[in-house]
């Protein structure tokens, strides 16, 4: 059997391992961590992430290895929906876009996986961490590997679940639980915009292809990939409400990137899900969820491509963006929002980039951010255990010292991140605002290289702040009870056991080299990465070399090596100095630090908007339309006791007697009023005799 | 074998109320043997019930003509006044017979802990049973109003003697809307047989013969209140919180897993068939009330500090996808409002039992009233967690696929008011959040440190029906198949009269 038909048949079983993991870690997890211990549930986790690495080497191998014209294999398990028009299979694909990312989807997934059976070791709820892990693994490779957008929204939501479950995953603190509440309706914004996206799409296409009468003999699949991509061209010259159809699906879609991608203004809820354990900080809000916008876009690039303002505005949000949580994070001081704010920052490079339609440079920078940036929590959760359970830098300081291979594997991170060659950050960064340049958007390349110099300076910061100087932890206020009960472990700062750098260093590693896979042509590079994309992307014309591309690069980098200059001279060289510069700018400081106030607008306008609304409503139903059925029940009530005497000369030989000896005690009846008992029954004879009545004497006159 | 097989409805709409008359038989005191022996006969149409869904024919549909129909029994009934004993089934009724059929067995297990005139609740529970199926399968217009009445009298007694404080009130309410709602409905049939030549009950002859028909709009309006108020739509919806708050857990169920269903049942086998051209007319009006519904439901939902009656208010937004869905006369929004009528039981009931449970433990239901009992009654949680989720719509469950296909077909015709619905994710996201929230998760408030968690009686009333949320999320067809050849059958009928 040829590694083609191989993945053909058995291919979906990459979605299936995780899955039966998930089920069993779910469902008997409980009983074999009490019977047995962890071991086995952890085994059970990372094996069943493991099978599917090892299936998507397969796929990748098998997608590489095929000719020119047939990098797609499709997997189709079973027909899923099949209705009137719509059809909608479940059915999986693997092309040299979603072949690259179940890669990093279950490559780091399983490195994150391993690193988690040392950092949630003697959590009561391990089994449950496990399952939740496992599950979303699950969801990934199904909105990666889904061949229609329906699918691709299952795997969105579920992802979005599993971040929910796993950002509340410490739930007994209050806080955890609402921020796992707010990334999950946050989301559901965002996703309100996609549904509307797949509406219009599924709409607008179906008008066209079945609008005209045709009749065919089996129904395709209106929002497979596959089709889509042949006929998305058919909606070209539709307008709705005199936009363009294309704009207004791209749009609706984008706004669902924004949600799950962390954008403006939909970015809010990424930074409050630090609160869930660091690896799953890790895998999904770095290395893997977070990029499924990004992924989308890459996806339907056909259909983006079909609509230069929606371009232009992804360009301009993820620029934006970039600066925006580049300055915020700056001045943060918990370790990992500094690195969720930096997340943000970096997903709107990789959103300037598929906004100026280099959507293989969009895609590069999401594969070396995924290591990176997953090595840079991986770090923070190293960190974090060696202090014990601390997270504000300004009780670290000194780390370098206790932890060699974690500031080591931190340091290498820091420069991938930072732009500076060789490391992969250099290309993949620079290739996006090379781009940005080349279409026409040196405003939007402005934008992105001021953001590389505040990367470098936030991260060298960090560095500095953490692994150098004098260790702080015990200058700490211990004021609430968790910090005193830790006060015994202050000297105990060490380095983390071999499970938990093992993975570092081999993040580390493709931070430092995972850039060589797209060496520009500028650089005597092939490019491997945007040639072996180009079945899903298409070709761009042939670069010609430019000497501009040369000073934009020298610019970037001289860009970052200032940000680290900066950030070593003042967090090194004269540390009093930030404190003197802040107490200048005290009110921007503020501005800034309470991250421009966003979180406090938002609850101000949507959260207790809602909570007046649903007051309002509730109301209205209470007192409003209630008052006149009270006011009917009123009369009807007094009616009962007028012909009260009636009922019980008629009703009570009928009804209560026969119910009494048969149903209850004569007590029970009573209590709910024989009244209206009364009138009921009353009420259904006075029914069937009129009815009757007026059968017959109506009979043949009508 | 060849007597039950063509008396199939016969058997699954009758065996209840032949059975309670063996219960009326058994002694007060032996409580246990009543039970039991309730339980055995709501057993018996379950498994009858799958008999017939295995012996469905998914190919075929219509009504008008009798072909589409099966498992006929038609016999004469009252000369004199054409009325007939008609029963059959297609694809509207076979899934509402299947839902009825699988809710009845689980509200008896439900009911296990009533003690108070056991031999009274369980005989009106089988005599409410008959009504609900004959209800469901009846296609003579005055069976079909018998079985409406013999359904709704158990439920008055059901809610006014075993509810809770307000059961008065709460019984009357819906006394009061129920009364109103037969009163109009009854007129129309009345007017149908009248205007009918040769006058007739025969659903199926009216809908071929309803061109005789005059005062179609007047007719059409007092059907579509009648219906509409057991749906409910707003603003007919106020006696469903009321009587869901006192109604005893099982009789919740029922209500909402049930007999709402019987409402919307209701517009599309008489409403839709035999004022079609009405039908048309009034889509755009239909999908307003559909969209205030999601809406309006949601947002009271929110507000509620009672667990159940925020259950009760989401049932009101749920079925506003009914409506929505029917109104767009698409195949995909219809055959999902159908469908959402079936997923909507299904998760409606989970939720009311899991309310159920945790009153039977806390004798309270207030949602602040509890806090972080998640890790006390991991079991308890993991159903809730589910049931929830399937309430918000998660993909991967089986409302997600009815209320997506509700609004792919909706879209198609009302873009802005889809638009507009479609935000009622949202609010349902937030509300459901919310409430596990509060209840499950955050501090453990102490009172609860020792709830004990579900029990093995419990566990089999709701693991069946978290089952089929996972299973019909998965896999639609069971159910999504039944009702297509009829959803097409009725599409066309109101298509046609648009053009």
């Amino acid at each position: 059997m040829s590694m083609k038909t191989f993945i053909e048949q058995y291919g979906f079983m990459i979605l299936l391992s995780p899955l039966l993991g998930s089920a069993i870690t779910g469902l008997a997890g409980r009983r074999i961590q009490k019977k047995y211990g962890a071991r086995p549930i952890g085994l059970i986790a990372c094996g069943s992430v493991l099978v599917s690495f090892i299936i998507a080497l397969a796929a990748f191998a098998a997608v590489a290895g095929a000719r020119e014209g047939e990098k797609t294999i499709i997997c189709i398990v079973f027909n899923w929906l099949s209705v009137g028009d719509l059809r909608a299979d479940v059915s999986f694909l693997f092309d040299p876009l979603s072949s690259v990312m179940i890669l990093i989807v279950t490559g780091i997934g399983f490195l994150i996986h391993a690193y988690s059976t040392e950092y949630m070791k003697g959590d009561s709820g391990y089994y449950r961490y496990f399952s939740y892990l496992n599950l979303f693994i699950f969801s990934m490779l199904l909105l990666v590997l889904g061949e229609n957008l329906l699918l691709m929204f299952i795997g969105w939501e579920g992802v979005g679940l599993c971040s929910y479950l796993l950002i509340s995953f410490w739930f007994s603190e209050k806080a955890n639980a609402i921020a796992g509440n707010k990334a999950f309706i946050v989301n559901r914004v965002g996703d309100f915009g996609f549904i509307l996206g797949i509406l219009a799409l599924y709409s607008l296409l179906k008008d066209k292809i079945f609008g005209g009468g045709l009749v065919v003999p089996v129904a395709p699949s209106l929002l497979s990939f596959r089709f889509l991509a042949e006929n998305v061209h058919l909606i070209n010259n539709i307008d709705i409400f005199g936009v363009s159809a294309a704009t207004v699906i791209c749009l609706c879609l984008f706004v669902g990137a924004t949600g799950k991608s962390a954008q403006i203004p939909l970015y809010v809820w990424l930074p409050d899900a630090m609160a869930g354990p660091t690896p799953v900080s890790a895998l999904i809000h770095a290395a893997t969820m977070v990029t499924a916008g990004i992924y989308m876009i890459g996806r339907l690039n056909f259909l983006f491509s079909m609509s230069g303002t929606s371009l232009n505005v992804i360009a301009t949000i993820g620029a934006a963006t970039a600066l925006f949580a580049a300055t915020v994070g700056c001045v943060q001081n918990d370790i990992k929002k500094v690195l969720a704010y930096s997340t943000v920052s970096q997903l709107g490079y990789m959103f300037l980039g598929m906004g100026v339609t280099a959507y293989s440079s969009g895609i590069f920078h999401l594969v070396t951010h995924a290591f990176f940036k997953a090595c840079l929590f991986l770090c923070a959760g190293s960190i974090i255990l060696g202090m014990h359970h601390e997270q504000d830098i300004r009780w670290m300081g000194g780390l370098k010292r206790y932890m060699p291979k974690t500031f080591l594997t931190f340091m290498i991170a820091t420069l991938a991140i930072s732009g500076v060659p060789p490391f992969s950050g250099f290309f993949s960064k620079d290739e996006i605002l090379w781009q940005a340049w080349k279409t026409g958007h040196q405003g939007l390349w402005l934008v992105g290289f001021m953001t590389t110099g505040m990367t470098s300076f936030y991260m060298t910061r960090l560095v500095m702040v953490t692994f150098y100087g004098e260790n702080r932890l015990h200058l700490r206020p211990s004021t609430d009870d968790r910090h005193d009960h830790d006060d015994h472990h202050r000297d105990g700062v060490k380095e983390s056991p071999s499970s938990v750098t093992m993975p570092l260093v081999i993040l580390a590693f493709f931070s430092g080299v995972a850039g060589f896979i797209g060496v520009p042509a500028a650089l005597g590079g092939g490019n491997h990465f945007e040639h072996f994309l180009m079945p899903v992307f298409g070709h761009h014309a042939v670069a010609h070399h430019d000497p501009m591309e040369y000073v934009l690069m020298f610019a970037s980098v001289a860009a970052s090596l200032g940000g680290i200059g900066a950030g070593v001279f003042l967090y090194r060289i004269r540390p009093e100095l930030p404190d003197i510069i802040v107490s200048k700018i005290k009110m921007v400081h503020r501005i800034v630090y309470n991250k421009y106030f966003v979180d406090e607008i938002y609850a101000f306008l949507f959260v207790s908007g809602t909570m007046l609304m649903t007051r309002v409503f509730a109301s209205f139903d209470r007192y409003v339309i209630d008052l006149f059925v009270d006011l009917t029940a009123h009369v009807l009530r007094f009616k009962s006791y007028i012909s009260g005497a009636i009922d019980r000369v008629i009703v009570d030989g009928l009804v209560n007697g026969v119910a009494e000896s048969f149903l209850f005690s004569g007590s029970q009846l009573r209590k709910i009023q024989t009244g209206r008992i009364q009138a009921y029954v009353m009420v259904l004879l006075f029914l069937v005799v009129l009815g009757v009545s007026l059968v017959v004497i109506l009979k043949g006159e009508v | 074998m060849e007597f039950i097989n063509s008396h199939l409805l016969s058997l699954i709409t009758f065996i209840p109320v032949i059975g309670s008359l063996f219960v009326l038989a058994f002694p007060r005191d032996k409580a246990n043997l009543i039970r039991w022996s309730a339980l055995v006969i709501t057993i018996i149409p379950l498994l009858l019930a799958l008999v017939l869904y295995a012996g469905f024919d998914r190919s075929t549909a219509g009504f008008s003509h009798t072909a589409g129909i099966q498992f006929i029994e038609k016999y004469t009934w009252i000369r004199d006044f054409n009325m007939n004993f008609f029963m059959g089934v297609d694809g509207l009724s076979m899934p509402m017979v299947l839902l009825c059929a699988l809710i009845c067995p689980i509200c008896i297990l439900a009911s296990w802990n009533v003690e108070r005139g056991v031999k009274g609740y369980f005989f009106l529970f089988l005599l409410l049973e008959t009504g609900m199926m004959g209800a469901f399968v009846a296609l003579d217009f005055f069976l079909f109003f018998i079985f409406w009445e013999v359904m709704l009298l158990p439920m008055y007694f059901l809610i006014g003697i075993w509810g809770g404080p307000r059961r008065e009130y709460a019984a009357i309410k819906f006394f009061i809307y129920t009364l109103v709602g037969s009163v109009i409905i009854l007129l129309v049939i009345i007017y149908f047989y009248l205007a009918s030549a040769p006058h007739t009950f025969d659903m199926t002859e009216l809908a071929k013969n309803n061109a005789l028909f005059g005062n179609r709009m007047i007719c059409w309006f007092a059907l579509f209140i009648g219906f509409a108020i057991k749906v409910p739509i707003f603003p007919f919806h106020t006696w469903l919180p009321d009587a869901h708050v006192e109604a005893p857990t099982a009789i919740s169920v029922i209500l909402a897993g049930i007999l709402l269903k019987m409402g919307t049942y209701g517009i599309l086998r008489i409403n839709y068939t035999m004022l079609p051209d009405m039908t048309a007319k009034m889509a755009t009006f239909m999908a307003v009330l559909g969209v205030i519904n999601i809406i309006y439901g949601a947002l009271c939902a929110m507000f509620q500090k009672d667990l159940k009656k925020l259950v009760a208010y989401s049932s009101i937004s749920h079925m506003g996808y009914v409506i929505l869905g029917i109104a767009s006369f698409t195949d995909e929004g219809l055959n999902g409002g159908i469908f959402q009528m079936f997923n909507h039981g299904v998760v409606t009931a989970m939720l009311f039992l899991l309310v159920g449970v945790i009153y039977d433990r806390a004798h309270h239901r207030e949602i602040d009233g509890f806090g972080g009992i998640a890790p006390i009654v991991p079991n308890y949680s993991f159903l809730a967690f589910l049931a929830f989720f399937a309430a918000l719509g998660l993909p991967g469950l089986n409302s997600f696929i009815s209320e997506a296909l509700v609004l792919l077909g909706a879209f198609q015709k009302y873009r802005i008011l889809t638009a507009v619905a479609a935000t009622g994710a949202i609010i349902t996201a937030a509300y459901c959040l919310w409430t596990l929230q509060r209840i499950f998760l955050g501090k453990l408030n102490e009172n609860y440190a020792l709830l004990p968690d579900i029990t093995m009686t419990e566990a089999v009333t709701l693991i069946p029906l978290g089952v089929i949320v996972v299973t019909l999320g998965i896999y639609p067809h069971p159910v999504l198949d039944l009702m297509k050849p009829t959803v097409s059958f009725l599409n066309n009928l109101i298509i046609h009269m648009k053009l």
